[in-house]
């Protein structure tokens, strides 16, 4: 079983990158991905709400084969609200923060209150991360030292400069996972030697532009030196875990 | 389709490692022509003239099938300028530039001596782009407007992040080609529509890449047959000195 946790839900905003001959779920078909966890584009730009409403209603049009992580803009006085709401009434299992995207740190004070409410709904937040100068993984990992109950997952594993930042906030804190989707392939190597196994899940990045990427994201994957127990849990079986998937 | 990559390392490095034989393995299991060959981190930050000595090596061992470059780190100054001369004169092809490893961003003019060298003897110049904040795409427009002669490949085309910028970047000016190591199909084809594809060369960044699913990868792309040629093969091999 193959769960992608990184696919994109292409809205109007911000449009595919050209090229993009087939829907999410078609490309997972292709590429024998079981499941995705999609985010919002839009949302990130706009009021999250009417976004966070759409993508439910994208996931529920694909029974069983997504899950829908929410955003919220996270200064509002109203963002854990909207997190609860988007989570106890549109179904979603988690939340996706671009701190670059969506102009803060995420060691900034309001995530507090979003971390507390993703806490006790025993949901995960995932951070794109990788790059200055809000979506560092040690400014992520700082997060989640402040709720050691919340899940965090770095979205990129630090892609090509900041992994090192993502191996050493991994390897310290238990309830940081790592998303393999980004890292050159000698790198997720070093991931996988130093962070447990059982807190690595994968995502290929696709939804917008040609869906090649998972492909190549699974296959990084499956040439690293790993046991078949630990390859399969890392290409699906902590995912169905995390997400509570039948 | 021919191909030359733009870009591998060889010996030992902190992340990755791989022996010249080994590459040449790689090469022939992907239908890969020729690649140039760059040392490692170690000799990319101080050890300039053992690294220099280690790819010289490598490509008497495998002359039709690497291309080496020559590093230097402009801060030793004056002993810069002469490891370059002499790197060029015994048959590097090629200077690679590596400023986080080194030490400066990339546009400062402590590079300029090392440059004028590259000019000298018609070597392209490779570097990363896309690490902030030591060297980003458009550092290297700069560099490649101040040195209109001499030709730049804009390493890994901004990636990670700053693949957005990388386009608009090598647009700004002509000198600059677009190594396309880890971006995906799609922004391949829209580096070779914007830039045309006599601006873009494929490259793996193998071994921190797999050589394997990088040249996959480039062969997913979308390009008519003039294009894949020239991004595959052509355009570099145009840019070394003879």
């Amino acid at each position: 079983m193959i769960v992608d946790c990184h696919t994109h839900f292409v809205g109007e905003l911000y449009g595919d990158l050209g090229g993009n001959v087939r829907s999410l779920v078609e490309s997972m078909d292709v590429h024998g991905i079981d499941h995705a966890v999609v985010f919002t584009l839009d949302g990130f730009f706009e009021e999250s709400r009417p976004h966070n409403d759409k993508l439910a209603e994208f996931v529920e049009s694909h029974p069983g084969r997504l899950t829908g992580f929410a955003t919220v803009d996270p200064r509002r006085a109203d963002a854990a609200a909207e997190v609860r709401r988007a989570v106890t009434e549109l179904g979603m299992k988690g939340v996706k923060f671009h701190p670059w995207l969506q102009g803060f740190s995420p060691v900034e004070a309001f995530m507090n209150p979003i971390a507390e409410t993703c806490a006790e709904l025993g949901v995960p937040i995932i951070f794109h991360d990788g790059t200055p100068p809000y979506t560092t993984p040690l400014q992520i990992a700082l997060l989640a030292e402040r709720h050691p109950e919340l899940t965090v997952i770095l979205g990129h594993s630090g892609l090509l400069d900041l992994w090192p930042e993502a191996l050493v906030a991994a390897s310290r804190n238990d309830n940081v996972w790592l998303c393999l989707c980004g890292p050159p392939t000698a790198a997720l190597q070093k991931l996988v030697d130093a962070v447990p196994h059982e807190r690595i899940v994968f995502g290929s990045d696709i939804g917008f532009g040609r869906d090649y990427q998972a492909r190549h994201r699974i296959e990084q994957v499956r040439v690293l030196d790993l046991t078949d127990k630990s390859c399969e849990a890392i290409l699906g079986g902590n995912a169905a875990r995390l997400l509570s998937l039948a | 389709m021919r191909i030359v990559d733009a870009h591998c390392t060889i010996g030992d490095g902190r992340v990755a490692s791989l022996s010249a034989d080994e590459l040449v393995r790689q090469l022939d299991a992907n239908g890969v022509e020729a690649a140039v060959i760059g040392p490692p981190d170690r000799c990319l930050a101080v050890a300039n003239r053992d690294g220099n000595e280690f790819v010289l090596d490598a490509c008497r061992r495998h002359p039709d099938r690497l291309i080496g470059f020559a590093t230097v780190n402009p801060w030793y100054g004056d002993d810069a300028v002469a490891e370059l001369q002499r790197a060029a004169a015994a048959g590097l092809r090629g200077l690679i530039l590596h400023p986080p490893l080194q030490g400066y961003i990339l546009l400062d003019t402590l590079v300029d001596p090392v440059l004028a060298v590259a000019e000298e003897h018609g070597l392209p110049v490779w570097a990363p782009t896309g690490k902030p904040f030591q060297s980003l795409p458009l550092q290297l427009t700069e560099l490649a407007r101040r040195f209109p002669n001499v030709n730049f490949m804009m390493g890994h085309m901004g990636h990670s992040d700053f693949w957005i910028e990388a386009v608009p970047a090598a647009a700004a000016a002509p000198n600059i080609y677009a190594e396309v190591s880890y971006k995906q199909p799609s922004v391949i084809v829209d580096a070779v529509m914007q830039l045309g594809p006599g601006r873009v060369v494929f490259g793996s960044d193998a071994p921190f890449n797999d050589l394997r699913l990088e040249v996959e990868k480039f062969r997913e792309a979308e390009l008519d047959d003039r294009a894949r040629e020239l991004v595959g093969a052509e355009t570099l091999l145009s840019l070394l000195p003879s």
